[in-house]
């Protein structure tokens, strides 16, 4: 028995070229409701992503520092 | 000091006050006086959180270390940012979720009340010791500066951020924080400025920080796997993680920061703005150690930065020893100067092979440096029974005082107070809020109104204000106090961390294993402190690892009993 609750197929395809963007972009918003990545949850994922490349991006300039000045 | 200086001072004093009383307003009721309401902007958080760990430990202990061992210590903080990305996934909605005012009232609703007050009760001891330590540093400093007693200069740093912190509750803290922040940045920038304007004109800045670099001085990395030694990349990024996750997961004093926001979210912001800034920040306090190290290596400077020790060995029956020691410092600097200057003159001459041989002189006259101010430290911890004395500490306060211009000297100086008043105030708040919603309101009287509550609250604040004081005083007679405070914390960190872990990411964990887990593991550190010589950082891991095997095993035992 299919789940009731499941996406329809067409909805988790890419939404078609023609289609207003402010339709894609609810299309998209209602997929990710589905998978409980809200709006705020992207954010702090992206958020997270830039710490972590500010942080190796710190860390390697340190070790430059060291190399050069030692 | 100068009058200006002076005034500085008791401005600052006198403002910070007035500011943090002035919110006694925002305070007439638990919530509001505990955590603001949880109304409190990310980025006030965020700098909230940053000056609470930056004390004036950090501008006088880290300094004096930057001085004495270069830059090493700052791979103690290279975890930081990890620990936050990692508290801002799980720790941090679970406490806001449950709408809890300390990170132990969690544990009673995930466990039961005895594993909430004993973790609690941990934390009320840890913490009110390393607090009296956290007010002894400005103290030191006022002393060396004032010529007056220690217990004078303990009762001048807590008193006035005992008063603010009683009526203005966390709000007053916060938003004092906010401003003490931005006065100690912009006292270490000062100080910064006015180094590497001291530096000799035949020196340049790349120059001099190649001579620094030569010392062993502007070492960011060691990658030996070394247990035994503090400050490796290894126990900083992986026992500093466990470390920094415990202190800011778990710790009142920090969680009390963002449970104050107004969402998960300004929550999870206010921790990522030190992912972003703390390692920078450190870099320069410890810049300004080194750049005080070459200050003194292009000027004649003293052997030993404590006054009094000095004056006590120069007129004491020791003072033969000294004499002699003093003229071997004196010769070892003055060739220790000429190889610095030599190994400048090679750098612009881009001669690398009279700059190969200037820097082998010079790492050599800085081991006979070396060699010579262990001697005499050796000599002040035989003549006065100190055994913990180190110099490391009033190498900053002895700078600011002797060799900064007027008016910074009294910026300087404001900024230690603001640094461990930050710091003070914070402590003060999440101890009171432990004490009364742990303990009084759990156990002693659970049905009081809100305003009964508030009165206890404040006098709880007044009392480990006192209790914090009467600590500091005995504080200030012991070493390097950063590693004072860190070594102490690590006792009980990573077993606390290892409840946390239980509580949020093992669904079968029981209150009986949480418990027995938490007694074991912190046995296993006092086993590891007795018997192996693994550095401290590492106790943090040991700690957290065995709470969460023993825990685990504990539950499912106890599961696998109750069942037959």
């Amino acid at each position: 028995m299919p789940n009731s609750a499941s996406p329809p197929a067409q909805s988790r395809c890419e939404a078609p070229a023609a289609m207003p963007a402010r339709e894609r972009v609810s299309l998209k918003r209602a997929r990710h409701q589905r998978a409980g990545v809200g709006p705020r949850e992207r954010v702090m994922k992206s958020h997270y992503v830039r710490v972590v490349i500010v942080w190796v991006i710190v860390l390697a300039a340190l070790y430059a520092f060291q190399q050069y000045f030692t | 000091m100068h009058w200006i200086d002076w005034t500085i001072i008791a401005v600052y004093l006198v403002w910070i006050v007035w500011d943090g009383i002035r919110l006694t307003k925002k305070s007439h009721e638990l919530e509001g006086y505990f955590l603001a309401s949880r109304s409190l902007p990310w980025w006030a958080v965020g700098l909230s959180v940053m000056a609470t760990q930056l004390s004036a430990i950090t501008m006088i202990g880290t300094t004096g270390q930057g001085y004495a061992d270069g830059m090493r210590f700052l791979q103690f903080y290279y975890a930081l940012p990890i620990a936050m990305i990692v508290l801002s996934v799980t720790l941090v909605p679970f406490f806001h979720n449950a709408k809890v005012y300390t990170a132990y009232e969690y544990l009673e609703k995930r466990f039961d009340a005895k594993t909430r007050a004993f973790t609690s009760l941990l934390f009320l001891l840890s913490r009110s010791m390393s607090l009296g330590v956290v007010i002894s540093a400005p103290a030191v400093v006022l002393s060396v500066v004032m010529g007056i007693s220690v217990t004078n200069t303990v009762l001048l740093t807590a008193l006035p951020t005992a008063v603010y912190t009683m009526f203005g509750g966390v709000q007053a803290v916060t938003w004092t924080d906010v401003k003490q922040m931005v006065l100690i940045v912009a006292g270490l920038v000062a100080a910064f400025v006015v180094l590497l304007l001291a530096l000799p004109d035949q020196v340049t800045i790349p120059q001099a920080l190649r001579i620094a670099g030569t010392t062993g001085r502007l070492q960011t990395f060691d990658f030996r796997f070394d247990l035994t030694n503090q400050y490796t990349f290894w126990s900083g990024t992986i026992a500093a993680l466990f470390l920094f996750c415990s202190y800011f997961g778990t710790d009142q004093s920090q969680v009390q920061r963002y449970l104050t926001t107004k969402s998960i979210d300004e929550a999870r912001s206010s921790l990522l703005m030190s992912a972003y800034w703390k390692i920078p920040l450190q870099a320069l306090v410890l810049l300004v150690g080194v750049f005080m190290f070459l200050f003194y290596l292009f000027t004649p400077g003293p052997m030993l930065f404590n006054q009094v020790h000095d004056r006590e060995l120069r007129d004491g029956p020791r003072a033969g020893d000294y004499a002699a020691l003093e003229r071997r410092f004196e010769e070892a600097s003055t060739a220790r100067r000429a190889a610095a200057i030599e190994m400048a003159e090679a750098e612009s001459a881009r001669d690398p092979s009279r700059r190969s041989a200037a820097a082998g002189a010079l790492a050599a006259r800085d081991s006979e440096v070396r060699a010579v101010r262990s001697d005499a430290l050796a000599l002040v911890r035989d003549a006065t029974g100190d055994a913990a004395y180190n110099d490391v500490n009033y190498v900053f306060p002895t700078y600011v005082t002797t060799r900064m211009p007027v008016g910074l000297i009294g910026l300087l100086i404001a900024a230690i107070f603001a640094a461990a008043m930050s710091t003070i105030s914070a402590e003060l708040a999440a101890l009171s809020t432990a004490t009364v919603i742990d303990f009084y309101r759990r156990f002693a009287k659970p049905h009081a109104s809100d305003a009964h509550y508030l009165r206890v609250s404040r006098a709880a604040t007044g009392f480990w204000g006192l209790f914090a004081s009467a600590v500091a005083v005995w504080a200030a007679e012991l070493g390097s106090f950063i590693e004072v405070v860190n070594r102490f914390g690590s006792f009980f960190y990573g077993s606390i961390l290892g409840v946390f872990i239980l509580a949020v990411g093992v669904p079968r964990a029981t209150a009986n294993g949480a418990f027995v887990g938490l007694i074991a593991g912190m046995a296993s550190v006092a086993l590891a402190v007795r018997f192996t010589n693994v550095a401290f950082l590492w106790h943090n891991v040991i700690g957290a690892v065995v709470v969460v095997l023993v825990g685990i095993a504990i539950s499912v035992v106890g599961s696998a009993f109750r069942r037959t």
